[in-house]
């Protein structure tokens, strides 16, 4: 398995896990997302949660365990999309869709 | 200093009769010269075999070393009209400890800040005493008379002073409430080589942010240049953790919230595993939530909690069981200690001490602070027991608390919240004032003296609110590494002191 970054209807970036065979070209919207998980509970604009979205899928964070070690560069892209969010915020809601509301 | 050449004429002779200890003051001995040490390392023999490839010949296939030998080392005294100190040393036949202070521009006479290094030499006996020509037959004999002995220890090790600076700061986003060693110094045998320093685990408890986020631990294989984090997956998020220790190859992780232990082995933690956590709940009562945890070795953990309970554990994985169900004290104990597998020590709420000198059987005994909540205690033998308070009090006992004496600390501190031991000459203290700024002390005479660490010409102590725990390396008292709440009330930081 591997993973495919495509773009929807409204813009947003998703990661999906696909075949090893599924060759460039080929639509991942068959195949399970990997993430990243909804956003929206930040209660951001939906142009913001959007360049957070598709700005964290670009870094390759799209779920928890690709969070791990990165706080650094999480931090440094929410100062470049010029986001006032903590990255525990991030990290949560990221926690949240990948270990469950336990 | 560090690259100064030391020259001969720059150092002096302290003395701690009968060991370094609280109550025992070095002594200083300004008309005293070392001379040479020897520290034999032990004979490296050579294994050999056959030469398969010629005849009356051997290869050498491998080699050990022997023990290390004592040190030996020559001490010369000026003769005095004074009773001797080093003949009476040496009639006693009890262990001393010597201690030859080097430095340059300070005080001599000030223990504890008037050196630059410091060779320790515990444990040690006088093997020969002597002195040079008592008379003189003719004046070009008049001479100065010397007291001449030789001193046996046990071991020699240098202590310099201490620089602390933050480590992985980019990682520790949440307090810091524990941080253990798992390293093991060895040649390469067994595991990597390693000076048995290079392998921490910081646990890092979870902030307080909504949505609420895991604890975790941030670990690092090589004394933190590299960082790995692992969220303990087994917790709810936004649960809070109480302590951690490294219990043989795992990471024990306690929390008070989940009634539970957390689990992982350090080289899944270390090697990045996603979601290596398990958690055991077996043996936990409700009314007895951990609190704190120590461990000796892979057999022997202790865990106390509220209510006075103590449990046991022979293996993590398989939970722990009740010790003490709150007969010894009722009340919530919030720190614990072992000596070895017998003698192991717990202080709680309400000035609550509780002690086991077989691992099983606990009592209470009277602490030094009536009504004050006890945070802190450290075992620096059987029967000495350092404990601290929630006001910011330090009290000692080796008596197994039938008399506990009281040791000033300057800053006048607010709350301890963690005492520790490297060895028996090196300890550290870590408080809080009540501003609250974290404050590190540091003894180098077992206890005697404690002073505010790092001292101010060598540099200042990171800025953090406080300091939750430290950890030490085997063989090396010039090493920490500590953990905490940063100076901004919600991050965690984690120092290194060197």
């Amino acid at each position: 398995m591997k993973h495919m970054i495509y773009t929807d209807n409204e813009g947003f970036m998703w990661v999906a896990i696909v075949p090893d065979s599924l060759k460039e070209g080929q639509s991942p919207l068959a195949y399970p997302v990997a993430g990243p998980p909804d956003l929206s509970v930040l209660g951001l604009s939906q142009e913001d949660t959007k360049r957070l979205h598709n700005g964290l899928v670009e870094k390759g964070m799209y779920n928890a365990p690709a969070l791990l070690g990165r706080r650094k560069e999480l931090m440094q892209l929410l100062k470049s999309l010029g986001l006032k969010l903590s990255i525990f915020q991030i990290i949560g809601v990221f926690q949240q869709a990948y270990y469950g509301d336990r | 200093m560090a690259d100064t050449i030391v020259k001969s004429g720059s150092s002096r002779i302290f003395t701690i009769q009968f060991r370094a200890r609280h109550d025992h003051a070095p002594m200083f001995h300004g008309f005293a010269v070392a001379g040479s040490l020897d520290y034999g390392q032990g004979d490296v023999t050579s294994i050999e075999v056959p030469d398969p490839t010629r005849y009356n010949s051997w290869l050498t296939a491998s080699e050990f070393q022997g023990a290390a030998d004592r040190v030996t080392l020559p001490l010369t005294f000026r003769l005095t009209y004074d009773l001797s100190e080093v003949l009476k040393l040496a009639k006693l036949r009890c262990a001393f400890d010597v201690q030859i202070h080097l430095g340059a521009c300070t005080d001599p006479r000030d223990f504890d800040l008037g050196y630059e290094k410091v060779q320790v030499f515990e444990n040690a006996l006088i093997s020969s005493y002597g002195t040079t020509d008592i008379g003189a037959m003719s004046g070009d004999d008049q001479a100065g008379i010397d007291e001449e002995v030789e001193i046996s220890a046990r071991t020699m090790y240098e202590i310099i002073p201490m620089r602390y600076s933050e480590v992985a700061a980019g990682f520790v986003g949440q307090e810091i409430v524990a941080i253990s060693n798992g390293d093991e110094a060895g040649c390469g045998d067994c595991a990597d080589p390693s000076d048995g320093c290079s392998k921490i685990f910081a646990l890092a408890n979870a902030p307080g942010s909504s949505p609420g986020v895991l604890a975790e631990v941030i670990a690092t294989n090589d004394g933190f240049s590299t960082v790995v984090e692992s969220p303990i997956n087994t917790l709810t998020l936004a649960d809070n953790v109480s302590d951690g220790a490294v219990v043989s190859d795992s990471y024990v992780v306690i929390s008070n919230e989940t009634n539970s232990l957390h689990y992982a082995t350090l080289d899944d933690i270390l090697d990045g595993e996603i979601d290596p956590w398990t958690e055991v709940t077996a043996g936990f009562v409700i009314g007895g939530e951990p609190n704190a945890i120590v461990s000796v070795s892979p057999l022997d953990t202790w865990i106390v909690g509220d209510g006075g309970y103590v449990y046991f554990s022979a293996s993590p994985a398989d939970g722990v069981e009740v010790m003490d169900a709150g007969s010894a004290t009722a009340e919530d104990l919030h720190d614990v200690d072992a000596y070895d597998t017998d003698n192991i020590v717990a202080v709680g709420d309400n000035n609550a001490v509780v002690y086991t000198i077989d691992g099983s059987t606990f009592s209470a005994v009277t602490g030094p602070a009536p009504g004050v909540n006890l945070t802190a205690v450290a075992m620096r033998g059987e029967k000495e027991w350092w404990v601290g308070t929630a006001n910011g009090k330090v009290y000692v006992t080796t008596d197994r608390g039938e008399h506990w004496t009281e040791k000033g600390l300057k800053g006048s501190p607010a709350s301890i919240q963690k005492i520790g031991w490297s060895n028996e000459t090196v300890g550290f203290i870590a408080a809080a004032t009540a501003a609250p700024a974290a404050r590190l002390y540091r003894t180098i005479n077992g206890g005697y003296s404690w002073t505010l660490d790092p001292r101010a010409t060598v540099g200042i102590l990171p800025a953090a609110d406080r300091i939750n725990d430290f950890t030490f390396c085997p063989n090396d008292p010039n090493k920490i590494y500590a953990g905490g709440l940063a100076d901004d009330a919600s991050d965690g930081i984690i120092i290194k002191g060197q």
